[in-house]
């Protein structure tokens, strides 16, 4: 049984989440919160498996209670919940140490995997999270100049296209046109002076851009 | 008329004094011919009297031969026709041999007693001849010479004489003579000369001369007893023996009987004591010789030194003429423009007047007069100050009058006059001193111009002054009172416009919120019971369960739509995250939408003011929807950097660019207009380059106060 700490400001949505979360028999909620304070009283006085926080609370937001409960009780994994589609959110949430991310949209059908896969000290992020951060990372990087002149999605279409994607798959995964990714990798070819897709992979394993 | 006089006496002066120069360069010049003429005049005559002693001692040897022949003694021995004939013999052959005129033996009585002309019809033989002064001196012993004209041939001649001694030699016998001709002297010796040649014995006879009608003419006036004296030597005939003219002026010089003058030049002949070789030279002759060529040469310079001397007098006098005519003018203009002077000195409407050195008034104008009612003669000769109000005078006395008649010149001095009417008038008087030849001053001339009304006037202006002065003042408070409720009418506004911006913004964060926060987090709600319906459902009844889902995905999309709605509005992220994570999210958001690479760079942030925040964030926005609206970019470049004095936010596109003066008021001006706002009420300085096809270049600066 995975007890889990719910957190969030809307008592409906909060509602909501509890009924997907113990429509799991695996899975019970054995507190919850409406604000951030109570949130991380609760995760201190209840010490339960899982916490689920909702980003955007009034008061002390999901991200300081994520911050606080990883210096506090580290042993409790945080999984951040949130309205917010923004990559930057996934970013601020994997910094304050929160374990995975999931917004409430796709709560249905991705909160249940995700608290059990943080309670088995996995990370629970979904693909676009994971590329968000992995973005960040490489943009992070002080010293990878050469990326510096790349936009978010000429590095997205640049790291697809190393690991192997072809342009159509590219162009689904992004919901952009075929002949828009076209456009990217030539783009891409120019701003780095590369002849072809296997330079490009070349350049990016190089420059770590991508993990194998 | 006297300088002209001058001048032409000048001239005359100056001709006078060349002539002069002239003349005695001239005359001395004629005097060295003279001298020369008479040194050579003496030297011939050196000549002349050497042959002719030379000539007339000739024979003397040859007589004295004569009177030693034997056949002459042997007549005297024993006087027969054989020894007369053989004397006579000897005579004819000396005669010829000798070429000798005569030649004759005279007895110790002085008769003729052989001669070589005893055959010619002149013959001698029997003549007595003791009467000649060269038997009286043979028969003495004497041999003697003697010139004298024969009295039986009438030819001249030289008579040598010497005694005939017997055979011992110790008594005289007779007289040996022998005669010869001068004529040939005569001929050969004088004749070629130019000049006048006398020969004359001691009294003054002319015995010789190249001048026919000179001989036996006596060469000066000679008294009775000098005339019959040459009558009685029967020397020279029978005369008569003229006086011929000639007299002396002077040492040197001799008149003929017309006047002619001559240079005298005489000279002794030896061994004939007395007598004189004389030489008169014409002097006109001599003087033609020497001003002969000196005139062909001195003529034409003198002609044209008189020429020019003539010329330089007639230009000299006519510009004196000039000169004179020119002054003339001048003292007729002069005159004119003093009669015009006094016309204008007492005509000008001027107050003018001249005092002399007491003060005491000379000349007054008409005007002067005429302003203060008196008449002229009331005026002339008494004081200036008399005219002044007391305050005036002690000014003048104590003041003006020292200090002007020590340096001459005073200007604008305020005086009042009281007219003889007793009114008052305020003048400004200026004058100056009229000096003399020496400097100083005599008298002064002065202008006093009435500034009564000028002062009335100008009190009146000051007054009008001060009055606009206080206006000015009153209306530059007004203007400042204006000014400073304009500072504050815009200070609201600003703080107004900062107000509208803000609430506007609020409004939009409250919307967003609410869109947010509450239909959102519904409409999750909503989709989490809607998927938990299409769950439950799909196993019990598919077609309601595709309804179910169908809700779902129509939830979806309405979560979607008031997402991008909330997001439009105010972006949570610029709230929750800061504005890099904001300007991230909106580059990466316009890049998803656009196909445009946007590259976003920044540096590490400092945490800043909402409102700053705000209005960088909605300038990068607004500045990359134009971008992306019109420039045709291929890449869009946001920068946010932090450099010593703050932050700055660079917006930059490689695309078409535009103008900045024709397309800021059009197409972008809106947009352009609100950002700059932004910036200004965020106390940002907003700056926008951009050319065509140079891309578009935006910056905006924030100072943070305190810096970073």
């Amino acid at each position: 049984m995975i007890r889990v700490l719910l957190a969030d400001d809307h008592s409906i949505v909060r509602e909501g989440l509890r009924k997907v979360l113990e429509d799991d028999n695996d899975i019970k909620v054995i507190a919850e919160a409406p604000d951030g304070e109570t949130a991380f009283d609760k995760a201190i006085s209840e010490h339960p498996d899982v916490a689920v926080i909702d980003i955007s609370m009034p008061g002390m937001d999901g991200l300081e209670v994520a911050t606080r409960m990883s210096s506090y009780c580290p042993q409790i994994p945080v999984l951040i919940l949130t309205m917010h589609e923004e990559e930057q959110y996934v970013i601020r949430a994997i910094e304050a140490g929160a374990m995975g991310y999931v917004t409430k949209q796709s709560a249905p059908e991705q909160l249940v995997a995700a608290v059990k896969k943080i309670h088995n000290g996995g990370r629970y992020l979904t693909e676009k999270a994971g590329e968000a951060l992995a973005l960040r990372l490489i943009r992070g990087n002080k010293d990878k100049s050469l990326t510096e002149s790349l936009s978010m999605r000429e590095l997205q279409v640049l790291r697809k296209l190393a690991t192997g994607s072809t342009n159509r798959e590219i162009a689904t995964s992004y919901n952009i046109s075929v002949k828009t990714v076209d456009t990217y990798r030539s783009r891409l070819l120019k701003k780095l002076n590369l002849r072809n897709n296997s330079d490009l992979s070349r350049y990016a394993i190089q420059n770590k851009l991508v993990e194998f | 008329m006297r300088l002209r006089l001058i001048i032409f006496i000048l001239a005359m002066f100056a001709f006078l004094s060349a002539s002069a120069g002239g003349w005695l360069y001239y005359y001395s010049y004629r005097e060295a011919a003279f001298q020369k003429t008479e040194s050579n005049a003496y030297a011939k005559l050196n000549l002349l009297t050497r042959q002719f002693s030379t000539h007339l001692s000739e024979h003397i040897k040859s007589v004295r031969t004569l009177s030693g022949t034997k056949e002459l003694i042997r007549v005297f021995e024993q006087t027969d026709l054989n020894t007369i004939y053989r004397a006579n013999q000897t005579l004819d052959l000396f005669t010829r041999s000798m070429n000798l005129d005569v030649s004759y033996l005279m007895d110790k009585n002085g008769i003729t007693i052989c001669s070589s002309n005893r055959n010619a019809a002149d013959s001698f033989v029997g003549h007595d001849f003791s009467f000649r002064p060269y038997y009286s001196r043979g028969v003495k012993g004497e041999p003697s010479t003697y010139l004298a004209l024969g009295t039986a041939s009438n030819k001249r001649g030289v008579y040598f004489s010497h005694p005939v001694y017997d055979r011992d030699g110790r008594h005289i016998l007779g007289v040996a003579v022998i005669k010869s001709s001068i004529e040939f002297l005569e001929a050969t010796l004088l004749s070629k000369s130019k000049e006048t040649l006398l020969f004359t014995d001691p009294t003054g006879v002319i015995f010789m001369s190249n001048k026919p009608e000179y001989r036996f003419k006596l060469s000066w006036s000679l008294d009775e007893e000098n005339l019959s004296r040459i009558a009685d030597s029967r020397q020279f005939g029978n005369g008569p023996w003229e006086w011929s003219g000639f007299r002396t002026m002077d040492k040197k010089i001799v008149l003929d009987r017309q006047g002619k003058k001559y240079l005298y030049s005489a000279l002794e002949v030896s061994n004939y004591p007395g007598w004189k070789m004389i030489s008169l030279r014409d002097q006109k002759e001599i003087q033609k010789q020497v001003s002969g060529p000196f005139i062909q040469v001195i003529g034409p310079i003198v002609v044209v030194i008189s020429v020019l001397a003539g010329m330089l007098v007639f230009v000299l006098y006519q510009m004196a003429a000039r000169e004179l005519s020119r002054r003339k003018l001048a003292e007729k203009n002069l005159k004119i423009s003093e009669k015009r002077y006094r016309q204008f000195y007492h005509k000008t409407p001027v107050m003018l007047h001249s005092i002399d050195l007491r003060g005491k008034i000379i000349h007054v104008s008409d005007h002067w007069v005429e302003e203060m009612g008196y008449d002229r003669s009331e005026v002339v000769g008494e004081h200036l100050t008399r005219f002044f109000t007391p305050e005036s005078k002690q000014y003048a006395l104590e003041t003006i009058f020292p200090k002007f008649f020590s340096i001459g010149l005073c200007r604008d001095v305020p005086y009042t006059y009281v007219k003889k009417n007793g009114d008052k008038m305020e003048t400004l008087l200026s004058c100056y001193g009229v000096r003399n030849v020496e400097g100083k001053i005599i008298r002064s001339l002065a202008v006093s111009v009435d500034v009564t009304e000028k002062n009335l006037v100008q009190k009146d202006l000051e007054k009008a002054k001060e009055q606009l002065s206080s206006y000015s003042q009153d209306l530059e408070g007004q203007v400042q009172r204006r000014t400073i409720q304009l500072e504050t009418a815009q200070a609201n506004l600003k703080k107004l416009s900062k107000n509208i911006i803000a609430s506007q913004e609020r409004e939009k964060e409250l919307v967003a919120r609410e869109l947010h926060d509450h239909l959102g987090q519904v409409l999750t709600a909503l989709r989490i019971d809607a998927v938990w319906v299409k769950n439950y459902l799909s196993a019990i009844d598919r077609n309601a369960g595709d309804r179910a889902g169908k809700m779902s995905a129509l939830i979806d999309t309405t979560i979607q739509d008031v997402r991008d709605m909330a997001y439009r509005l105010r972006p949570r992220v610029l709230d929750d995250l800061g504005l890099c994570d904001a300007l991230e999210s909106l580059v990466s958001d316009f890049e998803k939408r656009t196909n445009v690479s946007c590259v976003f760079r920044h540096d590490d942030i400092p945490e800043i003011d909402k409102t700053l925040a705000t209005a960088l964030y909605r300038i990068g926005q607004e500045a990359v929807t134009n971008s992306l609206r019109h420039s045709d970019a291929t890449t869009i470049l946001v920068e946010l950097r932090t450099d010593t004095a703050g932050i700055v936010l660079t917006i930059e596109d490689d695309g078409c660019g535009f103008n900045p003066e024709e397309e800021g008021k059009t197409r972008q001006g809106f947009g352009l207009e609100s950002m700059k706002e932004r910036a200004n009420l965020a106390g940002g300085k907003f700056e926008m380059t951009s050319a065509l096809g140079k891309g578009t270049f935006v910056s905006c600066k924030i100072r943070l106060t305190g810096g970073l």
